[in-house]
């Protein structure tokens, strides 16, 4: 439940109205499950879990190893096909998305492989009405100002989401390091939405 | 492999040029200077076709204008390269008037002294994306002390850069072993050290080498051409080796898969007389080479 009257009285009177999605994303040590849960703690209707996590575990435990290049592609299309059926399933009011299609792009860029067709066409037609990237919560710097290999690679994950989202034709709004609560604020006032008061 | 560096001052007169035209970035109007950064070239779909640099650099763009760090001159920034709070398709002098108005200054001190830095920070910022696209080829991972448990977030992205770390740890692992045992075996060599000691290293050189070739085969299988290197250049760190066939390359690396003993290496070899002979008289063969004695003409010896 809602802790905010006004946002509960919103969202109820908006339900059968035209869906609007909103995707939250981000690279790793975004901040992004704690932004989650604000979101899921303020009774605004969001994704549950990003499905790609799972069908992640699914391709490990069937495969017995770690993927190797051509395993990326069916994995990203079991994950495209799960975003789809979640942006579907939506048909009326407000709804937040715990990533959205286009962060396919990045994983695609990530490991080298060209946009699946599939996500082309997907990114296309499921459109989303507002992108928020939750820029990293770590500055990935050690105490030298010595930047680690894997701290960049999460860095790089990060900024080829951005670009995802860039080369499927949005325009994403940045949300600075802060606390979910605030974060979540940030993103209600930027919606018009009440804010639902539990920032700090 | 790693690129040349960016030059500073080309890429600050390339954001300069930029400044014209503003965003979108069209093909005409991005320098190759800003084209050929690492993090354009980084995020482009087809690195080698240039309207997908170009649609990088317009994203790359675009991204770092929404974050510029100076919040006073933030506005003035976007304006300045057509993005809101400035319109779409209009002229630098119309964009530089509502520039100079968001960052509260007259219009010609905003051109003569505001401009050229805001145009110095974003170059900058360039630069600096650059740089966190930097690849740190051929060389081991930077490892330092650690004292903290540092937990991986539950995120297929974060689950395969620290599955990538794992396998890169794994192989240059190999390579060092390998490089360790090749270069024992040529100080045994300088030393004129006994004949069976340098055949007996010159194996445990060989299995490890193997050993490291399977496991950068196995890198380069699971991460895409160009992280690092092609199979042959990684296994190439470890040292020289005598000159094998393919054929006796493919078996020498069958017979080390899958993290073999050195006994079951050898065991494996056993009948490869013409393989042990190529690996062992590689080493002797020199200035003075040694003829082997007969009984360890026999596959390669233990």
């Amino acid at each position: 439940m809602t802790t905010d009257p006004a946002l509960a009285a919103m969202l109820q009177a908006t339900a059968t109205d035209t869906p609007r999605r909103y995707v939250i994303t981000g690279g790793p040590s975004s901040g992004k499950d704690d932004l989650i849960e604000a979101v899921h703690d303020a009774g605004i209707p969001c994704m549950v879990q990003e499905p790609g996590r799972e069908i992640y575990r699914k391709h490990r435990e069937r495969l017995g190893r770690h993927l190797l290049k051509e395993d990326r592609r069916a994995y990203s299309l079991e994950v495209l096909e799960a975003f789809i059926t979640e942006y579907t399933a939506h048909t009326g009011g407000v709804r937040f998305y715990n990533r959205g299609i286009p962060d396919g792009y990045g994983w695609e860029g990530f490991f080298g492989l060209r946009p699946a067709e599939q996500l082309e066409e997907a990114s296309r037609r499921y459109r989303y009405d507002t992108i928020f990237v939750l820029d990293p919560l770590d500055t990935f710097e050690d105490p030298d100002d010595i930047v680690w290999a894997k701290d960049r690679e999460i860095r790089r994950v990060h900024e080829l989401i951005v670009q995802g989202y860039y080369d499927a034709g949005y325009e994403p709004v940045f949300v600075a390091p802060d606390s979910a609560g605030n974060r979540l604020d940030f993103i209600c006032a930027n919606l018009r939405l009440p804010k639902p008061g539990q920032g700090g | 492999m790693p690129r040349k560096s960016p030059v500073e001052e080309e890429v600050v007169a390339a954001v300069r040029r930029l400044l014209r035209p503003g965003l979108p970035v069209t093909p005409g109007s991005a320098d190759k200077a800003l084209l050929d950064l690492r993090g354009v070239l980084a995020r482009a779909i087809d690195p080698t076709d240039e309207a997908s640099r170009v649609t990088a650099l317009d994203g790359t763009l675009r991204g770092l204008l929404a974050r510029f760090p100076d919040t006073r001159y933030a506005a003035a920034a976007r304006a300045l390269f057509g993005l809101p709070p400035a319109d779409g398709g209009q002229n630098l002098t119309t964009r530089r008037i509502l520039a100079a108005e968001q960052a509260g200054h007259e219009v010609h001190h905003f051109r003569k002294r505001v401009e050229p830095k805001l145009v110095e920070t974003i170059a900058w910022e360039l630069l600096a994306d650059a740089d966190r696209f930097t690849r740190s080829a051929v060389i081991a991972p930077r490892l330092a002390p650690t004292t903290e448990r540092s937990p991986i977030q539950a995120d297929p992205f974060a689950w395969e850069v620290t599955e990538h770390e794992e396998q890169l740890s794994r192989l240059w692992s190999a390579i060092y072993a390998a490089r360790a045992e090749l270069l024992a075996v040529e100080r045994l060599v300088s030393l004129r050290a006994d004949r069976r000691d340098i055949l007996h290293t010159s194996v445990t050189a060989a299995w490890r080498w193997a050993a490291a070739r399977a496991e950068a085969i196995s890198y380069t299988d699971a991460f895409h051409p160009g992280q690092y290197s092609s199979t042959e250049e990684l296994v190439a760190l470890a040292g020289w080796t005598p000159t094998l066939t393919s054929a006796q390359v493919s078996r020498l690396t069958e017979a080390a898969s899958g993290g073999v003993s050195r006994e079951q290496f050898v065991s494996a070899l056993h009948d490869e007389i013409e393989l042990g002979n190529a690996w062992a008289h590689g080493f002797s063969a020199g200035p003075a080479p040694a003829r082997q004695a007969p009984d360890e003409e026999n596959g390669l010896p233990s």
